[in-house]
């Protein structure tokens, strides 16, 4: 795993962590029914894993591997406390949006994964890379989703209304059974355009 | 033995660091976001006994139209006339939604009775449904209502000076609503306001 | 063998010798299997699997709820048609849009589906929800399963709690009050009277009881196919007699019901209305004899049958009792879907010990 472009696209895409992995699902389901709220929150992760992803490359050996996971959190937990009280000062109404979320980015398993299982094993970079594939391929799964939800559940993207004022709201598509049925649908579909390898 | 010294080390360092930041950050956040829960609250209770502001004027008008007062550990704003009468009593209320809590704003005329103006502070209620009691078509119709003996939150509500309209399909929020008015407010009257109240009528 | 059988055979070998004649020897032999089948039922899900089975059941259902059909649009009006029609149309299209895709034969379970599921549906539900109800119950409540005889849940059901969610104001605020007398409903296309709750909503809101004669003859707002009792009855006692349905599972359901409101309404008198009023208000015989029936998501062993129909009377009384919702019957069909291969399992280990899973 060497070639930058095949790092970056593995994460975006072939083992995308809300498709493929099936990780950060809770984040996923819950705060994907406005465009608005995807986005942030995927700028939010995008920023703390990338963020705690160079860190921890950084650190490297230097970390004992028995105490490597309170490393990792205290650094995850530095990140996401930063965008928390970042979020609060300069974007309020998106922040209240978001709720208890944002806090939860700590205990996201794709940021905890990754940091395991590439950022402490690779070189600074390709860490980097990684992270920000990653993160861009959870950004792609929230933005999807809340697509698909709001566009259903209230006629419009970003607060703007795009499907007429005579729209019907799907109210269960804001609701948590939408953010499963939409997510069921958009695993079927992101598997029939790349297949997973059976065996 | 040398193993586990550079274990430690590595925490505390990497701990020292990470509080360093936050604090720094925690420093220089803390008074904007002070200030946007502050101003939000001054908004709130300037729209419910719907005052006109602007956004630079904000802190003048809210400082010329209430007095502040902590009573029983919670913030009463009293509003005067020129005359210095007793004109109205703002405070916040608090109670379990469908979803979360929800606080909101309550204005009231002197007789702790009649509702002037009601604001939705905070609330996790389901967008497009619940959320509707943020709605200005919602909210209006407590203005003038009597909460005598409760008010009620109904589906039909036709006239009735202690009732309003539910919200279509959101019946758990609207009723929500209604113990959050009912509770607060039977408390606040009997615990806190009432005497002083009185008080100040006598005297004023 | 009776004359009218043997001359319904002789038709039949007649036509395949025919060659002009020969394409509409299906036909006959259809007609002939609704009829003449013997009325021994396979007890086991892979009967769906085959032709005449499937083709005989699914004909007889249509058959019996028929009058329901046709009492709907003499309450609510040719729109009642219209609604039917298009579940028929936009649920055949993605039905075969799906066969089409996995090359497999269509089958008629589809029939069934997309006359039952209009009927469960409020007859002022705009046409494009029909359509999307009855698209998301054949794709979320079968394709996704795998197709006719593969489903868990009663895909009419699916599509009708998708649209009770989704659309909670289209389907649950306004409902509109039956026409009756003379030709009623077969005279216009739709009706306008409104009204804002079923007799059921009417007793969880203000505890009084609509009479039991307009229950019983279907002078009551409901839902499309729920109105008449004795009609949808009438269907039901049509199916036992025809061997198409197994007694068990109504009578349980319907009997579960009646004790315990009974009891629940001497215990809980504001809550629990009366076990006559229960029985025949609601979707609970629409769902009892048409719905709970339905022999791919219901299970197959007597005993599971009896367990399963008074699970179902137990959750139905209590939601319509306890819960927000003034009505259960979907809701508790849906959840004992999921249980009712449980139930099977637990009959056949009591009957011969534990089950060899062929897989590990």
């Amino acid at each position: 795993m060497n070639n930058t472009k095949d790092i970056f696209t593995a994460g975006l895409w072939e083992d995308n962590p809300v498709f493929r992995q099936m990780l950060g699902l809770c984040i996923t389901l819950a705060i994907t029914n406005k465009v608005a709220n995807g986005l942030t929150m995927g700028v939010a992760v995008f920023f703390v894993l990338t963020a705690s992803s160079f860190i921890v490359s950084l650190l490297g050996d230097s970390v004992p591997r028995r105490v490597r996971i309170p490393v990792f959190m205290l650094v995850i937990a530095t990140f996401v406390t930063l965008v928390y009280m970042f979020l609060r000062a300069f974007f309020m109404p998106l922040s209240q949006a978001l709720g208890a979320y944002v806090g939860l980015i700590i205990t996201n398993c794709v940021i905890l994964g990754r940091l395991e299982s590439f950022s402490s094993e690779n070189t600074p970079w390709d860490s980097v890379v990684d992270a920000a594939g990653v993160a861009s391929g959870f950004g792609l799964a929230l933005i999807a989703m809340s697509v698909v939800r709001e566009l259903l559940g209230f006629g419009s993207l970003f607060g703007v209304q795009v499907l007429g004022s005579g729209w019907t709201p799907w109210v269960s598509m804001i609701l948590a059974p939408g953010g499963f049925l939409v997510l069921g649908l958009l695993i079927w579909v992101q598997r029939a355009i790349s297949p997973v390898e059976e065996g | 033995m040398k193993k586990e010294i550079w274990m430690v080390v590595i925490l505390v360092l990497v701990a020292t660091v990470s509080s360093g930041v936050l604090g720094f950050v925690n420093v220089t956040t803390r008074p904007i976001i002070k200030r946007n829960e502050v101003r939000k609250l001054r908004e709130s209770v300037l729209e419910s006994v719907n005052v006109q502001f602007e956004a630079d004027n904000l802190v003048n008008k809210f400082e010329s139209e209430f007095r502040a007062e902590e009573l029983g550990g919670k913030d009463i704003y009293f509003r005067y006339d020129d005359e210095g009468n007793l004109t109205g009593v703002t405070f916040e209320i608090s109670g379990s939604g469908f979803q979360g809590p929800i606080t909101a704003i309550i204005s009231l005329k002197p007789d702790l009775e009649t509702i002037v103006g009601l604001e939705i502070l905070d609330h996790q209620e389901t967008p497009g449904l619940g959320a509707r009691i943020t709605d200005e078509d919602f909210l209006r119709q407590f203005n003038g209502k009597i909460v005598r003996p409760e008010i009620l939150v109904v589906t039909d509500a036709g006239d009735e000076e202690n009732k309003v309209d539910a919200i279509t399909g959101a019946t758990r929020t609207s009723k929500a609503i209604q113990g959050i008015i009912n509770d607060t407010l039977s408390e606040v009257q009997t615990n806190i306001l009432t005497d002083k109240v009185m008080e100040r009528f006598s005297h004023e | 063998m009776n004359r009218l059988e043997r001359l319904m055979s002789d038709i039949s070998s007649y036509t395949e010798d025919n060659p002009y004649l020969q394409h509409i020897t299906e036909v006959i032999d259809t007609v002939r299997s609704i009829v003449f089948e013997p009325g021994v039922s396979a007890d086991k899900s892979p009967f769906l699997r085959d032709y005449i089975e499937i083709k005989r059941y699914m004909f007889a259902v249509v058959l019996a709820v028929a009058p329901a059909a046709l009492a709907s649009i003499y309450f609510y009006g040719w729109r009642a048609l219209a609604m039917i029609v298009v579940s028929y149309v936009a649920g055949g299209i993605a039905e075969v849009t799906f066969t089409l895709i996995r090359k497999e034969e269509i089958t008629e379970g589809f029939l069934v589906t997309g006359i039952l599921f209009p009927l469960t549906l409020p007859p002022n539900t705009p046409l494009w929800m029909v359509a999307v109800g009855i698209i998301v119950g054949v794709i979320l409540g079968k394709e996704v399963f795998g197709g006719t005889g593969y489903n868990i849940f009663n895909p009419a059901l699916v599509g009708r709690v998708f649209l009770t969610t989704t659309f909670p104001v289209a389907t649950s605020s306004e409902w509109l009050i039956p026409m009756t007398g003379g030709w009623a409903g077969f005279k216009q296309f739709s009706v306008d009277t409104v009204t804002s709750a079923t007799p059921l909503g009417v007793f969880a809101n203000s505890g009084t009881l609509a009479p039991l004669r307009d229950l019983f003859f279907g002078n009551i707002p409901g839902c499309l196919g729920e109105s008449s009792a004795l009609l949808v009855l009438a269907g039901g006692i049509f199916m036992i007699l025809a061997r198409i349905i197994d007694w068990r599972v109504p009578v349980s359901y319907l009997g579960s019901v009646f004790l315990y409101s009974a009891l629940g309404t001497y215990l809980w008198p504001n809550q629990v209305a009366p076990p006559v009023f229960q029985l025949l208000a609601g979707g609970l015989l629409f769902g009892a004899i048409y719905m709970a029936t339905d022999p791919v998501s219901s299970p197959t062993t007597k005993e599971a049958k009896w367990v399963y129909g008074v699970f179902l009377g137990v959750m139905t009384v209590s939601i319509r009792a306890f819960s927000g919702y003034p009505e259960g019957v979907t809701y508790s069909i849906l959840l004992m879907n999921m249980f009712a291969p449980l139930f099977d399992e637990m009959v056949m280990t009591f009957r011969y010990g534990p089950i060899q899973k062929p897989y590990k």
